[in-house]
């Protein structure tokens, strides 16, 4: 470019810049939001992928009931590494465990982040989470109940395991044990001492692999347990289909999709308002552009010269965005993610490739827009540019013939025909403010459903007053029902169990009891009722068959109905409708009035074997502790749909109001007041305004949708609900930027000097 | 009847070194009926003292009284409703609502006022009356002039300003427009001032006052004013 041209970039966006804030804004958040979602999902990728890396974490995982030496030859044949181990569940008091057993030679799937240095094969070690969700500290004791048998274990250390990294109150406890350590247990139940070797036929029950291909060894262990004669495969999957790892794989995926959503909406804006700002520009420069072309600069010259300027402008925007982005974003995450999982620390890169990649794709955008404004002003002959012609082309339309029409004051008219007439400007704001509003719906819309879902459970769906868990099975109804303030004592057991149909998840098993007061829905059908959370997790429909895994032992039930519940997830049977011994684990309590709920609760807590005791409201704060993460979230997104809202207005009153100086001095000339002149713009901009907001509001709910979908909770099942309240501080807030945006121009209009109406037009 | 009395106008820009006098003890009467002219070059203060007149900027010193009303005393709000109710302008660039058809032009400043005429009428009588329903863009540049001259005359304003009107056409056209503003003053009985540099529009007028550094260094009664066909352009 010639040097000069290259001055007056600088010095346009000088003089002008109050014009191009709104392109250096609406730069700024789409490449905030670009650059800070996918920092926030590669950030949270590396942390998951460092925490494989350094427990040398397997790829697949095999689990068999009964051990057959052809499997090994067959593994063997595969060329892949493999270590057979012993995992199993159990449980202490009703939280459930799993139990992995490692010897001396154990290489793939390692604790890490431990409490000692150097553990053996004599130690028991527990995931941090467990034990602080226990409350109980190293060198304590605990009950194991293994098959049946109860030991107990001494904990010698904490870990972080890559197979227990779910962070959550509901999920299941990871025990890491030494094979001596287990020799010992076994000792304790039996009263015998065992090898190891019988140990590890008794037990063992797990390949871990290691390969470089896993969904091809996958396909082809599938072929080999199919042919078998006796297929003893129960399950065997990916990593990132596992139980223990489906949750957290299934958010670092849904932490890309959002890359999807968000960013997709700010860009769309940002080419309307980059083409809106550029087109003006074209418009005030028209006499310049004469005058280069006069002068003999070439089409090219002067076409890159005004690309130049909104690529300078995107580039200053993308600045900021790049470093706010990365900062903001995964900070706002990262407290969800911390509440979910347990990740140990870990340096994240600040610059990526893909973040120039974001600025590359504005650059074009800009590149791109600003060649579509210029386009005709450039193609003109010079003297076509010089002759400075602003005739608007304007025609009437059948209904300004209406008698409707003929109504209208004509400062309305004015704004109605500016709008139409200047209808690429209309439809950004409209678009902008529809982008605005439906993310409004969609962030106050995450709220309602958390809300409604919480207190649908809570209030129709299993309206307990007390929920109560056993420390050691053994019903507790008679010393419950005497307690004074006790109106209904409903006693179920929950089992850990693995549900398989398409998907192999870990779930709960509730044996109900024949009748139940408490919980409201129906399930005296034959087959089980289940959550839609975990019927779509694992892939059933009603009338599927479902295999359920407990205990190494496979029943298999039809679905019978669907329950939508929020926080309460799994499967549910009478407890005579299933070939299970019924051993009461827990219970849900009514009591007379809510008032002697916490006496209830004290007299519950002298009785013996009670492990936990939580009133109605303990449970709502708790899953309000859960839900807190998620509404972080929707405060970004309504935070982010007000700048939106509020970049867009000002880029239109700015615009409206440059554009008609000379007609608002013409018309204080004429005698109008500011107010008069304040209500032509105000209208306009309110017009666009509510047009874009109503049509929003239909986006709301689909983007709520796909928002939380993308964006699952393994603890909570969205029960989508929008309040009609919703809907009405979306417009007042739209509404509001509109005319506080607006108010501030039509203060300026007071600074417009009449004598601008005397002045030619350029 | 109106009559509008100027005295010993001043008009300062500016303060201490960066002083500038626009207009320096400026006096004139004008009664109803009278067509003036205001003539002199570019920085004679031409355009200062419209603006006085229109009641678009007050004067720093003086007292400018029309039909017995304070100009120089008024507030914004009041000058806003002098500009309302007894002017009548007319711009060198028409200065027309771009979004709003002729008739709608002068209707907006029909809507302003109480006492107004009619605007189609209004439009008849400067000749539009087959170009109501055109928007500016569709209308030449006299035609312009002509809408720009019946929103002026619409509210029957007691002064009748016009900045360079012929400014922006043709002989053949400005002298139409001129014709039409002789005619004005003559028929409705206001006060009509052209504000100019060409010297040749002052023959047609009643009265003729030539500014010079912001003073009046004529101020001329013709009784004798020219017809419009007779003057040079």
């Amino acid at each position: 470019m010639v040097k000069v041209l290259r001055r007056k970039v600088v010095s346009e966006i000088r003089t002008s810049y109050l014009q191009y804030l709104s392109v250096i804004l609406i730069a700024m958040l789409a490449v905030t939001l670009f650059t800070g979602i996918y920092a926030n999902y590669k950030n949270f990728d590396d942390r998951l992928n460092h925490i494989y890396e350094i427990t040398n974490m397997s790829d697949l995982t095999i689990t068999y009931q009964g051990y057959d030496a052809k499997d090994e030859e067959f593994l063997k044949s595969l060329d892949v590494e493999y270590e057979r181990r012993i995992y199993i569940t159990g449980k202490t008091g009703t939280t459930n465990i799993n139990i992995i057993v490692f010897d001396e030679n154990t290489k793939m799937c390692l604790p890490t982040e431990l409490s000692k240095e150097n553990y053996t094969t004599h130690d028991i070690l527990v995931d941090k989470n467990f034990l602080s969700k226990k409350g109980i500290k190293i060198g304590d004791t605990i009950d194991v109940e293994i098959a049946q048998n109860e030991v107990n274990a001494t904990i010698t250390g904490t870990m972080i395991h890559p197979e227990a990294l779910d962070n959550s109150t509901y999920s299941t406890g990871l025990v890491y044990i030494g094979i001596d350590a287990l020799l010992d247990l076994v000792y304790q139940m039996y009263g015998f001492k065992v090898t190891k070797e019988i140990v590890y036929s008794l037990y063992a029950n797990q390949y871990v692999i290691q390969t470089k291909n896993p969904s091809k060894i996958l396909d082809k262990i599938n072929e080999y347990y199919n042919q078998k004669e006796n297929n003893n495969l129960l399950y065997a999957a990916e990593r990132k289909n596992m139980p223990s790892n489906i949750a957290i794989e299934s958010d670092v995926i849904q932490a890309k999709k959002m890359l999807y959503v968000f960013p997709v909406i700010f860009y769309l804006v940002a080419v309307l308002i980059i083409l809106t700002s550029i087109s003006q520009l074209i418009n005030k420069e028209r006499m310049n552009i004469g005058i280069m072309k006069s002068f003999g600069y070439s089409k090219k010259e002067i076409m890159v010269h005004y690309m130049s300027i909104s690529i300078l402008l995107c580039l200053i925007g993308s600045i900021f965005g790049i470093i706010l982005g990365p900062i903001i974003i995964p900070k706002v995450m990262s407290t969800k993610y911390n509440y979910l999982y347990q990740l140990p620390k870990y340096h994240v890169s600040f610059l990526r490739v893909e973040y120039l990649i974001s600025v590359l794709i504005l650059i074009l955008v800009s590149i791109f827009t600003s060649f579509i404004a210029c386009r005709s002003e450039i193609n003109k002959k010079p003297i076509e540019s010089l002759r400075g012609e602003n005739s608007v082309n304007i025609k009437t339309n059948f209904l300004e013939k209406t008698k409707l029409f003929q109504k209208i004051p004509l400062t309305i008219r004015i704004a109605l025909r500016n709008m139409r007439r200047k209808f690429s400007r209309t439809l950004m704001v409209i678009l902008g403010l529809l982008g605005c509003s439906s993310l409004l719906v969609c962030g106050f819309g995450i709220d309602n459903t958390l809300t409604y879902g919480l207190d649908l459970e809570k209030k129709e769906l299993i309206p307990y007053d007390l929920t109560i868990g056993y420390i050691s099975g053994g019903s507790k109804f008679d010393e419950l029902s005497n307690i004074e303030g006790v109106s209904r004592v409903e006693e179920y057991e929950k089992i850990a169990i693995t549900v398989q149909k398409d998907n192999i998840i870990s779930s709960s098993l509730y044996l109900l009891p024949e009748k139940s007061e408490i919980f409201t829905t129906d399930y005296s059908k034959d087959g089980v009722l289940i959550s839609e959370k975990v019927a779509d997790e694992v892939g059933v429909k009603v009338g599927d068959d479902l295999k359920i895994i407990i205990n190494n032992k496979t029943i298999t039930k039809k679905v019978s109905s669907l329950v939508k519940l929020c926080v309460t997830q799994g499967i549910f049977i009478s407890k005579d409708k299933i070939d299970i011994e019924f051993s009461p684990n827990a219970s849900w309590i009514k009591t007379t009035n809510s008032n002697v709920n916490s006496s209830v609760k004290e007299e519950v807590e002298k009785l013996d074997n009670i492990e936990s005791v939580f009133t109605m409201q303990e449970m709502s704060d708790k899953a309000d502790g859960v839900t807190s993460t998620i509404r972080i979230m929707t405060t970004t997104v309504k935070v982010f749909a007000i700048l939106l809202a509020i970049v867009v207005l000002y880029n239109l009153a700015l615009l409206n109001f440059e554009e008609r100086t000379r007609d608002i001095a013409t018309l204080k000339v004429l005698g109008f007041n500011r107010i008069e002149i304040g209500m032509s713009l105000t209208f306009e901009i309110l017009t666009s305004t509510l047009i874009g907001s109503i049509i929003g509001l239909f986006f709301g709910y689909p983007l709520l949708v796909t928002v939380l979908s993308i964006n699952e909770n393994p603890l909570l099942t969205y029960i989508y609900h929008i309040s009609p309240l919703t809907y009405l501080y979306t417009i007042l807030l739209t509404c509001g930027v509109s005319i506080g945006m607006n108010s501030i121009f039509s203060v300026l209009t007071k600074r417009i000097k009449m004598v601008e109406s005397l002045k030619s037009v350029d | 009847m109106s009559k509008i009395v100027l005295q010993h106008i001043t008009k300062e820009y500016g303060s201490n070194e960066t002083k500038v006098l626009a207009l320096d003890d400026v006096s004139f009467e004008i009664e109803s009926g009278e067509l003036i002219v205001v003539l002199g070059a570019s920085g004679a203060g031409k355009s200062t003292l419209l603006n006085i007149l229109g009641g678009m900027d007050q004067a720093t010193s003086g007292s400018y009284i029309v039909d017995d009303d304070d100009v120089t005393k008024m507030n914004d709000k009041q000058l806003s409703l002098f500009r309302r109710r007894k002017v009548g302008f007319v711009f060198q660039f028409y200065n027309l609502m771009p979004n709003l058809t002729a008739l709608e032009n002068v209707m907006l400043s029909e809507q302003t006022v109480k006492d107004h005429l009619n605007s189609a009428d209004v439009l008849k009588m400067v000749g539009l009356e087959n170009r109501i329903h055109n928007f500016p863009s569709k209308l030449s540049g006299g035609e312009q002039q002509r809408v720009s001259i019946a929103r002026a005359i619409v509210k029957k304003p007691s002064l009748l300003l016009c900045d360079e009107p012929t400014g922006a056409l043709d002989s053949k056209t400005g002298k139409s427009i001129i014709q039409l503003l002789k005619d004005i003053s003559k028929n409705a009985g206001q006060i009509v001032i052209i504000v100019t540099h060409n010297a040749n529009i002052q023959y047609i007028a009643n009265r003729i006052i030539k500014l010079s550094d912001g003073k009046i260094i004529e101020n001329i009664h013709n009784y004798n004013p020219k017809d419009v066909e007779e003057i040079e352009w």
